[in-house]
């Protein structure tokens, strides 16, 4: 009862107080009203623009941090493999170690010599000595391997210029156009990134009889 | 950036294309995958699939007659090239190559790409030019621009905002060479003489390195590795490495191992080139440049006077020597900064970003702005003359960057030598800043009786610490300091121009922030293209007059057209 007598005070205050205001005060009144609500309005659109910009950065910032999280694990993995790259000339004079080694014991086969002559000994030694060099090649492939590189297999491979290199070619009538018949250095890949392109002499048969280029005047069609 | 029509900037080189674009306001090469560069090679494989770059150029032995190199240089003729069965025109070529460069963008840039601006040599005649853009046509793709190498260049280094000037732009790359005149006159670019040879470049250099190698292990070995086609891959592969090498240390060691075998016997080589050595080598190739640069300036009716700066373009410009000869044939200090290799490619990115209208910041590289080097003797007629300025790191070096130089004891039986180290660019070593010293004992000369012998590195990193190394050649042990050296990105001239263009470009007064989101609130209300014309007509108006209030510092006249303005939206949006 109480709340409803108090409104009922304050509305008829304020209307006896307009009826004593002269049209000048009004004015006025009106005036600092609508100024009031610009501001409330202005105070209104800025709180919608700092709202939105804070949306904007907000995204703006998860969209550079999912960015350079992945610019990041691209630039460790090339690091990574282009240390391993490096690597791969060792590799590579390791193989070739181990290739001219055979070949050197190779003649020396235990079953040529007489019983525990002292070549027999100096070629166990030698014998052993390659296993030696064999493991360390095979620790070095088990490493690149763990990153995924792998030798990239080329003879008796037909020629793919996506992972291989020609770097010669035979004729050889018994064996298809295009088939790799050796290998001069081996290529690595990881997956479909090749870290070197394998390097490799090709069959080829065909001769072409056309020259790579004319001039016009040497064509029928001009 | 407007992402619905991006323009590519492409450098269609004789052996390597690139491709760029501007984002975020930086030029940027598009990679193929780990490859920053392409060969410029076409190739049709025996199963008839088409291969462009890489897997191109690894088929050429095989099929010579279905691959294409250097198409370039046919731009502009009426050869015809065939492969295979099928007959081309030099531009069908090309747009083979084009067409790659824009896949390329496309996957980068994960958009469709329609134009582009290509690079040609300033000497292309316009049969040539004409050549390249229908080439672009015949690859899709809408030729905004056909613009010169040097030219490409200078807006690498944004010299288009720079002040009037005159540049020579020496590009030798690869397999060619051209050196350029370029004029800049407010803004625009034009190059006023061009010179070269198209058969000269580091290929030439590897080819004499490598036969060096060769030399040096008949000598040793007596065994002639010119039929061993496998041991002269090696050998031409190791030559480039040690050419790279070389332009940054003096010696660089040639290890190749199992080369061959003789009578069953392993043959290895194992040999250190110096520096000196290979200077020597390629001494006439390099001078022959000397006559280009010469032949450029009488064409354009100018002398070294004219030139304001030198720069190089081409990866055979990190060559040391290159860097000096330019430097010697001009007086001036050769710029190099922007990557050799990919300047012009960059170039041509920012060209597409000016015809599109976006905004462009320079290639922003940290450099060091004074040279850094060592107080020496030099031995002229009238004896040692000391305290002279024997530079290590010359200034505008990109950095990071690790330099080496040999120095050589004065006496034979010296043992000490004091290295004091300096900045600045005077001849003579104490009239330049003195970053610090120290003293360096027990030295040994590599053979009795010879001159002991220093190697003395600097490694500049990027926080601007220089790390100074020395290492006697006759013990191997070393000894060093770590000093601050200045590093800058602007100089100050430049920084304090931009503020003064800042300062005049700013209108008097400035917004409170509320104010600023009616502002932006209007405009995007106008934007959107909803309202009726007069309701526009009169956001417009007080928007303008809101400006001019601004531009004129009325801050009354502001308040009024603000409360304007705010009605008007407030009627607009109720």
């Amino acid at each position: 009862m109480s709340h409803k007598r108090h409104v009922w005070e304050t509305i008829s205050g304020l209307t006896s107080r307009l009826d004593d205001l002269s049209d000048d005060s009004l004015a006025k009144l009106g005036e600092q009203l609508s100024k009031l609500g610009r501001e409330q309005y202005k105070s209104n659109t800025l709180a919608q623009a700092q709202a939105e910009r804070l949306q904007a950065t907000l995204e703006a910032f998860q969209s550079a941090t999912t960015r350079q999280e992945a610019a990041q694990q691209e630039a460790v993995q090339k690091a990574r493999l282009d240390v391993l790259k490096a690597l791969l000339p060792v590799l590579d004079g390791l193989e070739a170690g181990l290739e001219s080694g055979e070949r050197q014991v190779a003649p020396l086969a235990p079953q040529s010599w007489g019983e525990g002559g002292q070549d027999s000994q100096a070629s166990a030694i030698l014998a052993a000595w390659l296993d030696g060099q064999r493991l360390l090649r095979d620790r070095l492939l088990a490493i690149l391997n763990e990153a995924g590189i792998q030798p990239i297999p080329t003879v008796g491979q037909p020629f793919d210029p996506y992972r291989h290199v020609a770097v010669g070619t035979v004729e050889d009538e018994t064996l298809p156009d295009g088939q790799i018949v050796a290998e001069e250095r081996r290529g690595y890949a990881a997956g479909d990134h090749v870290l070197r392109y394998a390097e490799v002499v090709v069959v080829r048969n065909t001769q072409y009889p056309i020259p790579n280029t004319k001039r016009s005047e040497d064509t029928d069609k001009l | 950036m407007s992402t619905e029509n991006t323009i590519i900037g492409i450098d269609l080189g004789t052996t390597f294309s690139g491709v760029s674009v501007v984002q975020e306001g930086r030029p940027a090469i598009l990679p193929n995958k780990q490859e920053r560069i392409m060969p410029s090679v076409v190739g049709l494989s025996p199963q008839g699939e088409w291969l462009v770059g890489t897997p191109a150029l690894n088929q050429w032995v095989l099929a010579p007659e279905a691959t294409v190199r250097s198409i370039k240089r046919d731009m502009g003729t009426d050869r015809i090239v065939t492969l295979d069965e099928h007959s081309f025109t030099p531009q069908e070529i090309s747009a083979f190559i084009l067409r790659e460069l824009k896949r390329v963008a496309e996957v980068n840039l994960g958009q469709p790409i329609k134009q582009a601006v290509i690079t040609v040599p300033a000497y292309f005649p316009d049969a040539a030019r004409q050549a390249t853009k229908d080439a672009g046509q015949i690859a899709g793709l809408e030729v905004m621009r056909i613009i010169n190498e040097p030219t490409a260049a200078a807006l690498a280094y944004g010299l288009d905002r720079e002040e009037d000037q005159v540049v020579l732009v020496y590009d030798l790359g690869g397999g060619t060479f051209d050196v350029s005149l370029v004029e800049l006159v407010g803004g625009v670019v034009e190059v006023r003489a061009s010179h070269g040879n198209t058969r000269l470049g580091g290929d030439d250099f590897d080819a004499l390195l490598a036969d060096r190698l060769r030399q040096a292990f008949e000598k040793q070995h007596g065994v002639d590795l010119r039929n061993d086609r496998r041991a002269m891959a090696r050998l031409t592969r190791a030559a480039e490495k040690a050419k790279i090498e070389l332009s940054s240390r003096p010696f660089a060691w040639v290890r190749e191992e199992y080369l061959t075998e003789k009578q069953g016997k392993p043959l290895h080589l194992e040999l250190e080139v110096s520096r000196h050595e290979f200077e020597k080598m390629i001494e006439n190739l390099v001078g022959s440049t000397r006559t280009s640069i010469q032949q450029a300036l009488t064409d354009a009716k100018m002398t070294v006077k004219d030139l304001d700066k030198v720069l190089l373009v081409g990866g055979s410009t990190y060559i040391p020597a290159v860097w000096e000869l330019a430097a010697d044939a001009t007086g001036l200090d050769p710029r190099q900064e922007v990557h050799p290799s990919e300047a012009v490619a960059l170039g041509a990115g920012i060209q597409a970003a000016i015809i599109a209208g976006q905004p462009i910041e320079a290639v922003l590289v940290d450099v060091t702005p004074h040279s850094l080097g060592i107080e020496v003797a030099e031995w002229t007629w009238r004896g040692f003359v000391d305290d002279r300025f024997n530079t290590i790191i010359h200034r505008n070096t990109t950095i990071p960057v690790t330099k080496e130089r040999v120095y050589s004891t004065l006496y034979p039986d010296q043992d000490t030598v004091h290295l004091k180290v300096y900045q600045g660019e005077h001849p003579i070593a104490s009239k330049n800043t003195l970053l610090d010293d120290f003293t360096f004992t027990d030295l040994k000369p590599e053979r009795k009786g010879d001159l002991a012998r220093v190697t003395v590195e600097f490694s500049l990193d990027v926080n601007g610490i220089l790390h100074v190394k020395a290492t006697d050649r006759g013990s191997n042990q070393e000894a060093g300091i770590a000093v601050a050296a200045s590093k800058e990105r602007l100089t100050q001239e430049q920084i304090s121009q931009a503020q003064k263009r800042l300062a005049e470009a700013a209108p008097a007064l400035i917004l409170d922030e509320g104010s600023q989101a009616m502002v932006d609130r209007a405009r995007k209300l106008l934007e959107s293209g909803e309202l009726e014309p007069e309701d526009a007509e009169d956001l417009i108006e007080a928007l303008a007059m809101i400006d001019e209030a601004r531009r004129l510092g009325d801050e009354a006249e502001l308040d009024n057209w603000m409360d304007e303005l705010t009605d008007l939206l407030y009627d607009l949006e109720e």
